[in-house]
């Protein structure tokens, strides 16, 4: 058996290289100070997000270069799996299902968007990803699709399927996207957590306690968002909840459910947030300040979450999960500029960009 | 060039504020003044302190560069002779330019957007005709009772064909088609039966659709050359406003650095002391005589690192490069430049001496310096603007190696010199050089040579410095240098005696006893100096002796490598020679030879181009390089 050094050590040194050139070239912090849109595809030149100046350059379109940027994470990935072993890359391929899902839940809103608001034409459906990603899913058959349930066949041998069947059109066009979409992330959480099992030592306990953490935190978001801020009825909001973790199963969180006492979760599970908070924080006009400052608070602390497990456990699972979180919030933070700047946004109405829970 | 780093002045100046611009200027123009930040003098200032914002000025300097790299250019340079011109600079009408030209270039984009976005979508149409997914498809042949503008009605997402037939032909997604569908029907669209049309109609759509990506893609194109020709109309303006705004943005990094009252300018800053006239009569000019004007000699000042500069030519640079890779050298030290020109290129040539392999390491720089020169913009390859230029050097140097003992691409094709290289390291001697140990002999003494040229740069430094105690007692002072020379008489006696005697008499021990006493009444000598507590450390006297003794001995059998690369780089061609003998055909041979040439060309190049920096960054720098220097960078239009 190959000792976690032999397994991990290439991949250290290639993953943490990657991100020192990240950090060194400094291209989110140019592209945050520039100006305009030209700006920040100067500031690209010459980093490893080069290619999205070009493509940019050469087709004034926006789509493309998302498109292009999540082409690159799933390149990033694939590249990383395969310098794996077989257990931990196949607990790792939730990165890929990850992808896959994100690009689901995007192609279902466009689809949805073209059938039922005609808010944009059908041609948007060319700027998610149409190729096999991790599961045979047949993306041509679901763009193309004239019903919902046309749509749930393009889903034909998927573990996706049975989830979006459980949905109508009409209701998804009213009010249950968001569930559904928690019901795919539900399965996402429940593939991974059935492949840790597989993993032995070291490998399997760091991966299940960011993975415990990481679903505490969406559950929490869950709680704050639906039970404080959409006031959900009790029921509903168990049922979107993932398994696992500290919060789901609590007495903290029966208790939350029964007097709604949002201030006492928090004093329960974010303890340093809660000493800037007080009742008031959770009603009338403030209430959506300080779901923002939970989201930015439970965005950070996984942050520091995974800067410390990536130094205790510099050979193991945690150094692909740790590298992707920044690998793929660097996307995300680009992501926001290019467009910020695209509609001539200001520096104060960008505001803060936030550590993602999502 | 200069031998050693220039004297500096320190100047510190006060001018009236309303001139202060005018100053600014003038200080840009002449580019003497590198600044300091006056708090760190020790002078009293004044409460009231305002600095100017440069934000405005960073804005409009990003946006203007950002054009110049839409458009793939280079970025223009003010001259001297402009800054004086460029004050009365309107910065509102340089901001309203740049930000048209930058909407321009924005409006170009929007239309390659939207020609983009029918590409996408005529390819996706014709990908499910290329591969017989026809059943995304849906293509209605027939006629409107009236004329209709379909395309304004439906959107580039469907494709319209009205080719003068006497049907129309709608082609769309099925997925768009509960857009489309009643919208035929509110228009009164009737099917034709013509079956014939019905057939022909996917083939007449598919060659619409490639006439169509083809045409958008030619449009796409010329309008992806847009901003570059947008910016090359504006050019001069733009060129104009670039070079003011530059210049407006360097004077306000000077304002920067002035410090003010109600109503005089402080500044203070380093010049080289033979430029402090022009710098002074500078300033009096731009304030028209309302300043003061005071000067400090370096020596004077504490607690403010006093800038280096020194100046190599240009053609030089490669080797100012190694020097500064390996730090900046302290004030009133030798200019190494010079020197390690020789070394690097004697310990190359030494390790890699070959006319053949030379000359196309001579080419290699050549042509990628033409190719940089050619391309200015071209991002540094692993071959850099730098090592392009040490190529030529290098190729030079190994060239003239190459001759001094006979070898080209691997052969001794070339009488030699000095020694026949090959015909040593093969078993038979040339002259006086017999066997390889008469190599190593040699590249000791060159070795011996370096260190000792370090020694004497180190002595020099050290009497410049008046760092007397230093210059005698220290181990890399007259003391170390006494005991390394004696240790080296010591041992060619050795090696002449056939390795069986040291020197007899009673020189030897009292030369080392006179070198070790003297480095042990070194700490002694700095606290009396000092006027602290005498103490004399023997452990420490001991260790340091130690040091001497072995880092000495190192340091010159390091220079053993030299022998080793350029044996090895004979024996490699050997090698890939005996090879190539064991083939009778022509073709072959050469092709073992050229590959055998490349192999060595590129790993042993490397790796004597590596060894001999090392030679010179730990051997030679050692003895004699204290860094820590602060470069001299004055705020001028050529650092900026």
């Amino acid at each position: 058996m190959k000792s976690p050094l032999l397994r991990y050590g290439y991949l250290n040194a290639k993953l943490r290289a990657r991100m020192a050139e990240m950090r060194d070239s400094q291209v989110l912090e140019k592209a945050r100070e520039a100006g305009s849109l030209l700006e920040v595809l100067e500031a690209l030149k010459g980093t490893a997000y080069q290619e999205l100046a070009e493509i940019y350059n050469s087709t004034g379109d926006l789509g493309l270069v998302e498109k292009a940027l999540l082409e690159r994470e799933l390149l990033e990935r694939q590249w990383v799996l395969g310098c794996l072993d077989e257990k931990p890359r196949k607990a790792a391929s939730f990165l890929l299902q990850k992808i896959e899902i994100d690009n689901l839940k995007n192609t279902i809103r466009i689809w949805l968007d073209c059938r039922f608001w005609d808010l944009s034409p059908s041609n948007r459906m060319n700027y998610l990803l149409k190729r096999h990603i991790y599961s045979d899913v047949n993306w041509d058959e679901l763009i193309n699709s004239t019903s919902w349930e046309a749509f749930c066949k393009g889903l034909d041998g998927t573990v996706y399927q049975k989830a979006c069947q459980s949905y109508s059109a009409e209701g998804l066009k009213n009010d249950q996207l968001a569930f559904l979409e928690m019901d795919l992330d539900k399965i996402l959480y429940s593939a991974y957590e059935t492949s840790l099992k597989e993993l032995g030592g070291q490998d399997r306990k760091v991966a299940t306690d960011i993975l415990n953490r990481d679903i505490d935190l969406k559950n929490l978001l869950i709680l704050m968002r639906y039970g404080t801020f959409y006031k959900l009825d009790s029921k509903r909001i168990s049922s979107l909840l993932l398994q696992g973790g500290a919060v789901n199963g609590s007495k903290a969180l029966s208790d939350y459910l029964a007097s709604r006492d949002a201030l006492g979760l928090v004093k329960r599970f974010m303890p340093a947030l809660a000493a800037r908070l007080d009742r008031d924080s959770f009603s009338g006009n403030a209430l959506l300040e300080t779901m923002l400052e939970i989201e930015h608070f439970l965005g950070s602390e996984r942050k520091k979450e995974y800067t410390m497990v990536l130094r205790r456990h510099p050979f193991t699972m945690a150094l692909v999960l740790a590298y992707f979180f920044v690998y793929d919030n660097n996307d995300r933070v680009l992501r926001t500029l290019l467009n910020a700047k695209a509609y001539k946004m200001d520096k104060e109405s960008m505001g803060d960009f936030h550590d993602s829970v999502h | 060039m200069t031998l050693f780093t220039k004297p500096m002045k320190l100047l510190t100046a006060v001018v009236i504020t309303s001139r202060s611009e005018a100053v600014a200027h003038k200080l840009l123009e002449l580019g003497l003044l590198d600044f300091i930040d006056v708090k760190s003098l020790d002078i009293k200032l004044p409460p009231e302190t305002r600095k100017a914002s440069p934000a405005a000025l960073d804005s409009i300097f990003s946006a203007a560069k950002a054009l110049y790299g839409q458009a793939g250019l280079i970025l223009p340079q003010p001259r001297k002779e402009d800054v004086l011109c460029m004050m009365d600079f309107d910065q509102q009408k340089a901001s309203t330019f740049i930000e048209s030209l930058g909407q321009r270039i924005s409006d170009s984009k929007a239309s390659l957007k939207s020609l983009n976005e029918s590409l996408i979508a005529l390819e996706e149409f014709k990908d499910y005709i290329d591969t017989g997914r026809l059943n995304y498809l849906q293509v209605h042949i027939g006629s409107f009772p009236k004329p209709v503008d379909i395309r304004s009605k439906l959107g580039d997402c469907m494709l319209v064909d009205i080719p003068g037939e006497p049907f129309e032909i709608i082609a769309a997604l099925r997925r768009d088609g509960a857009k489309v569908n009643p919208l035929l029907e509110k228009l009164g669209w009737t099917e034709t039966d013509d079956v014939k049309a019905q057939k022909a109609s996917t083939g007449l759509v598919y060659d619409k659709i490639s006439k169509q990506t083809d045409d958008i893609r030619e449009q796409m194109k010329k309008l992806a050359e847009a901003p570059r020709q947008i910016i090359l109309e504006s050019k001069a303006e733009l060129d104009g406003y670039y070079k003011a705004i530059l210049v407006a943005r360097l004077c306000s990094k000077i304002k920067d650095s002035f410090t003010y009252t109600q109503n005089t300018s402080f500044f203070s800053g380093w010049v080289p002391s033979e430029s402090a006239e022009i710098l002074e009569q500078g300033i009096k000019e731009a304030s028209e005589g309302s300043c003061i004007i005071e000067w400090t000699q370096a020596e004077k000042v504490k607690d403010v690192p006093i800038p280096v500069q020194i100046s190599s030519p240009k053609i030089l640079s490669p080797f100012a490069r190694l020097v500064t890779n390996y730090s900046i050298p302290e004030y009133k030290s030798l200019n190494p430049v010079p020197v390690v020109v020789v070394t690097y290129l004697c310990m190359f040539a030494l390790m890699f001496a070959d006319l053949g392999q030379g000359f196309i390491l001579l080419l290699l720089g050549l042509y990628k310096t033409w190719d940089y020169g050619r391309n200015p913009l071209k991002k540094d390859g692993m071959i850099n603007r730098n090592i392009s230029a040490l190529l030529i050097y290098l190729g030079v140097a190994s060239m003239i190696g190459g001759l001094l003992f006979g070898s080209c691409f691997g052969y001794s094709w070339i009488p030699a010199l000095w020694f026949n290289y090959h015909r040593v390291v093969n078993g038979a001697s040339d002259g006086l050089v017999k066997n390889v140990y008469s190599i190593l002999g040699i590249t000791i003494r060159f070795g011996v040579a370096v260190i000792f040229i370090g020694l004497i740069m180190n002595w020099i430094n050290l009497y410049r410095k008046k760092r007397w105690v230093d210059l005698f007692l220290d181990k890399y002072g007259i003391a170390g240098g006494w005991l390394f020379a004696v240790g080296y008489w010591a041992a060619s006696a050795f090696v002449k005696s056939g390795y069986k005697s040291m020197p007899e008499g009673m020189f030897l021990p009292i030369a080392i006893v006179i070198g070790a006493g003297s480095l042990l009444f070194r700490e002694p000598l700095v606290c009396i100096l000092e006027h602290k507590r005498i103490r004399l450390d023997i452990m420490e006297w001991m260790v340091q002796l130690l040091e001497v003794f072995s880092g000495y001995l190192a340091n010159t059998l390091s220079f053993m490598r030299v022998a080793g690369l350029g044996i090895a780089h004979v024996s490699l061609m050997t090698a890939f020679e005996q090879m190539a003998d064991m083939t009778e055909d022509l073709a072959f041979k050469i092709l073992i030879m050229a590959l055998g040439n490349v192999l060595v060309i590129a790993i042993e190049g490397l790796s004597a181009g590596i060894q001999a920096l090392r030679l010179n960054y730990y051997e030679f720098f050692t003895k004699f390089f204290t860094g820590g220097g602060v470069v001299y960078r004055p705020m001028s239009i050529e650092n900026n």
